[in-house]
């Protein structure tokens, strides 16, 4: 079938099998491998991505159901080679140790922000507690998402998170 | 994923005629988050998938006339954000914001997940504890299931092949009449390990006090703890006419123990199962009552 999809604002048309996922459309037909496979059951969100600026897992979403839909990857997010504020934050306070969960917890975290512009440490953990570290850095991750919050609202200036 | 020939409807009545011709071969998918799951795991392999979250009339949802409408596609997030769903159907929002993740959350249906028949989820306890209703369509019929009657089994539900779930209906509770009388409900689950994991159990729990803070209606429904949602009904009628003190909450609390009809499993075996049920519905009963304006020491 065919299916027109808008990936990191670009609007693109692909012919695919309706038993494929938006995870394998993501990684194998537009080599955007930032986004991550893992559990393959909608658990640990290493997959995560927006769809219409909502976070989801994309291993549990046919890519048939993704047809006409804005689709962000991580990919998308910097502006050239200036990181979003919230990559920036996630190397300033080392939100990341292996890295397989950093797409899917930036992702996440755009979610969130957007969301709720400044949250509490308790609506982070709630909000993202489902994603799932197997570092378990998740103090790291916590004080990233703190500070990308206060460079997003311009409480510090972005690069000095 | 075995292929599969997939079919995406833009009417209700396409999707039931499409459904009355696969019958039994059509796994119809809303959100996705299990359907999906299940078959890239291989555990569904559907010969059709009929996808049906673009049918406009099985989205949306209001409150008219001491009814709460939610349409089939109407999603968990949607329930769990929803100010005036939380202002009057509390226990329905505080569960959902009680399953898996935000990102389950974000596409799940409360249609689906009623209809996946899972013992383990959040949304049919809270439910069948607030007297919900499903409706359910064909080609060549409707008909109204009460959700109390809707589960059959682990997975089954009464889903007859070329039916599909249209609707919930959700009576208002009754507000209390009496200065200081009022409703409360709460939603309360016990997991291992991260809370998005499937709970060992959980429990809803609604009351409605008179203003003598007796209680005049209660209704307890345990989740993962059998095959189907347990309704406490014996449990429940302890409570009748009474003002709930300490003792009267662990008696109650122990009798929705004794209803629980767990199995052993990876969650734990079956005394503990038990013992965790007693806890959560001491702890949602007490949460309730102290929502209805009864706090008890």
């Amino acid at each position: 079938m065919k299916i027109t999809i808008s990936i990191n604002g670009k609007r693109e048309q692909r012919e695919i099998e309706p038993s494929r996922t938006l995870l394998e459309l993501v990684r194998e037909d537009f080599g955007l491998t930032g986004t991550k496979a893992y559990c393959h059951s909608g658990i640990c969100g290493a997959c995560t991505v927006l769809l219409d600026g909502a976070a989801v897992s994309s291993c549990s979403l046919l890519a048939a159901q993704a047809d006409g839909a804005d689709v962000t990857t991580i990919e998308g997010l910097a502006a050239g080679t200036t990181l979003h504020p919230i990559q920036q934050a996630f190397i300033d306070h080392f939100g990341f140790q292996c890295g397989y969960c950093t797409p899917g917890m930036v992702l996440l975290t755009k979610a969130l922000l957007d969301e709720v512009p400044e949250p509490t440490r308790e609506e982070i953990v709630r909000y993202m507690g489902g994603n799932i570290c197997r570092c378990t850095g998740y103090a790291g991750i916590l004080a990233s998402v703190e500070a990308a919050a206060k460079a997003l609202s311009g409480e510090i200036p972005a690069g000095e998170t | 994923m075995r292929p599969f020939e997939y079919l995406r409807p833009t009417t209700l009545a396409e999707a039931t005629d499409v459904l009355a011709e696969h019958g039994d071969d059509a796994l119809v998918i809303a959100g996705g988050t299990a359907a999906v799951v299940m078959m890239t795991l291989g555990v569904l392999r559907p010969g059709t998938v009929v996808d049906v979250g673009r049918v406009p009339e099985l989205g949306g949802s209001r409150a008219d006339g001491g009814v709460l409408r939610l349409g089939a596609l109407t999603t968990i997030r949607s329930i769990e954000r929803d100010p005036a769903i939380a202002q009057t159907y509390g226990l329905l929002a505080e569960a959902a914001s009680q399953v898996a993740n935000v990102r389950v959350r974000n596409r799940a249906t409360v249609g689906g997940s009623v209809c996946y028949g899972e013992p383990q989820t959040d949304m049919p306890p809270a439910l069948i504890a607030m007297g919900a209703s499903a409706t359910l369509v064909s080609s060549s019929s409707t008909r109204t299931v009460p959700l109390a009657d809707f589960f059959e089994g682990p997975y089954e539900t009464a889903l007859e092949p070329g039916e599909l779930l249209s609707e919930i209906t959700v009576p208002q509770p009754e507000p209390g009449s009496e200065p200081g009388a009022g409703t409360g409900g709460c939603h309360m689950k016990f997991t291992i390990g991260s809370p998005e994991n499937k709970p060992v159990a959980n429990a809803s729990v609604l009351v409605r006090l008179d203003g003598a803070g007796r209680c005049v209606e209660a209704r307890i429904v345990l989740g993962a703890l059998g095959p189907v949602p347990v309704v406490a009904v014996d449990a429940a009628a302890l409570l009748d006419g009474e003002v709930p003190d300490a003792k009267l909450i662990a008696e109650v609390a122990s009798r929705a123990g004794d209803a629980a009809d767990p199995a052993d499993d990876l969650r734990g075996p079956v005394w503990y199962k038990r013992r965790i049920a007693r806890v959560l519905v001491e702890r949602a009963l007490r949460c309730a009552l102290r929502k209805a304006g009864h706090e008890v020491p």
